[in-house]
């Protein structure tokens, strides 16, 4: 059985403090004395009056302090009482510290204000970019314009890619800007989220809706070398049209992204008598979605194979068919103005473009 | 001349110094000499001393010193005498007993008596002095690492010394001792 280290500690302090208590000591005064008599002490003086010295400050100091709490306690004790009742307010208060609070509104606000301030600065770069920029320079402008969101798209923009530039042009002077027009876009995205829903998203949905970039276009050479150039990103094959039917062109494209995620891909036609149909492709997460979209028992909707995978036929009204079908990771939705067997010659026409072949052309 | 500042720091600070002095030494000749020598050295060093809060512990370890300096030169263990008390624990007695009796403070104190006088000035300043093994190292000029060891020793020292039932351990000297540690 041997002592533990706590306990030997124990042990030592008391037999010291024991065997203190049992020593008697000299007379101090009497070798004080003695200790006077000491050649050496002649020259203590002078310390003596240095180590005066120190005590005063010391005193002071430990007195100033000490007067200064003596004076201020109660001041000081109410501060900081009323400084801890604040904090607490603030993270109790929603209007104040919450996640809709005042503050964060204010916050929220004042980011966007700040983001605002950038893009115009970024737009007024960019301006003054163009008016001092060669013919070059110009043209990849040409270019960026026909990016541009589609909330602040203006009706009869000037039609992008009207020299039509090789693709090797194209990726040059992609190279040059995509980074700072890429840029000014996340800006504005930023800005429309955070004035209207950033307040309330969270987690995934909102960090994604953040680094989302749309991209639309109404040329459809460009919207195809760029989806091209994005499919390598899609979870599974991209679907695109390959042949009209009748007398459909191609009216707008947009691309959702991410850095390294496609989110969607949309494409509008339009024939000569105004009737549109689009595809729509959207991508799903990595939750699973089997069954999210099965037709409800009972549904007028007709049950549809397409391919290996299941979809429903829904006629909404005389002339407008809606056929979804739900892949493995995305689900692609043909609708429009169309007869029931242009939407099945579409559907025949249509081919699927795989990310794993794009990966490997690029 | 007065020297009113020292000589309230001589009488506030004189019985803890005695006491440290004497219980590295065991001789109350020795534990005045090795004090008034303390005081003297720490007067005149007085000028280098930052905090005067730490006079206290500084005059004692000095003391300490001194103590080890002057059983060194005498060159004599004062407690060899009070070995043998060590032994007079009854064969018959068992093993919880024997514990319940070592755990008393006197057998501390005498298993104390049967350390190196560095090994006690060590366990005097830490257990005594509650200074810390920074302190110890800072006040006597020692590295940290053999203040360590010295404490370590010491420490092992005193716990084979208390074991119960091994009176044989009780009787061993101190060369017997550092042999087998």
């Amino acid at each position: 059985m041997s002592i533990k280290g706590k306990k030997l500690d124990k042990l030592l302090r008391s037999a010291f403090q024991e065997q203190s208590e049992k020593i008697v000591p000299p007379s101090s005064q009497k070798l004080w004395t003695e200790l006077q008599q000491r050649p050496e002490f002649a020259s203590l003086g002078e310390i003596e009056a240095h180590i005066a010295g120190i005590q005063e400050e010391q005193k002071h100091e430990r007195k100033g302090f000490a007067t200064f709490w003596r004076k201020h306690r109660y001041v000081s004790g109410l501060v900081a009482a009323c400084l801890v009742l604040f904090v607490i307010f603030i993270r109790l208060t929603p209007f104040y510290g919450g996640p809709g609070g005042f503050v964060n509104k204010m916050l929220t606000l004042t980011q966007g204000e700040k983001s605002r301030t950038e893009e115009i600065s970024m737009q007024s770069e960019l301006a003054g970019k163009s008016s001092q920029a060669s013919p070059e320079e110009k043209k990849s402008d040409s270019i960026l314009k026909s990016y541009p969101l589609s909330a602040s798209q203006e009706e009869g923009a000037p039609a992008p890619f009207a020299s039509a530039p090789s693709l090797a042009e194209e990726e040059q002077v992609q190279g040059q800007d995509q980074g700072q027009e890429m840029e000014f876009r996340i800006f504005n995205f930023e800005e429309s989220e955070s004035q209207q829903d950033s307040l309330d998203a969270e987690g995934e949905v909102a960090l994604q809706a953040q680094e989302a970039q749309e991209l639309t276009f109404e040329e459809e050479e460009s919207f195809a070398l760029t989806l091209n150039e994005v499919t390598h990103l899609a979870r599974e094959g991209v679907w695109r049209i390959k042949h009209l039917p009748g007398k459909f062109n191609f009216r707008k494209g947009t691309i959702i992204k991410t850095e390294n995620t496609l989110l969607s891909v949309q494409q509008e036609y339009v024939n000569d008598e105004g009737n549109t149909f689009s595809l729509v492709q959207q991508f799903l997460g990595e939750e699973k979605v089997a069954g999210r979209f099965a037709t409800p028992a009972g549904s007028l909707d007709q049950q549809i194979q397409v391919g290996p995978y299941n979809g429903y036929l829904r006629r909404d009204e005389p002339g407008i068919h809606t056929l979804t079908w739900l892949q493995d990771k995305s689900i692609v939705t043909l609708s429009g103005e169309l007869e029931e067997k242009q939407l099945y010659e579409i559907l025949a026409s249509m081919e699927e473009r795989s990310p794993r072949q794009d990966r490997s052309q690029n | 001349m007065d020297h009113g500042i020292l000589e309230n720091l001589y009488h506030q600070y004189f019985n803890k110094t005695y006491r440290t002095a004497y219980m590295v030494t065991g001789d109350h000749q020795m534990a005045e000499d090795a004090t008034q020598e303390a005081f003297l050295k720490a007067f005149t060093k007085l000028n280098t001393l930052r905090d005067m809060e730490k006079f206290g512990s500084w005059v004692c370890a000095i003391a300490a010193n001194y103590a080890i300096d002057l059983l060194r030169k005498k060159k004599r263990m004062v407690f060899s005498d009070n070995l043998s008390r060590h032994a007079d624990n009854s064969p018959g007695t068992s093993p919880q007993e024997s514990w319940e009796k070592t755990e008393s403070s006197q057998e501390v104190r005498e298993a104390l008596l049967l350390l190196e006088p560095e090994e006690r000035e060590i366990l005097v300043l830490k257990y005594f002095n509650e200074l810390s093994i920074k302190e110890i190292a800072v006040l006597t000029g020692t590295p940290t690492g053999t203040i360590k060891s010295r404490l370590f020793r010491a420490r092992e020292k005193v716990k084979i010394l208390l074991q119960p039932g091994k009176e044989n351990k009780r009787q061993i000297d101190e060369s017997n001792l550092s042999a087998k540690l």
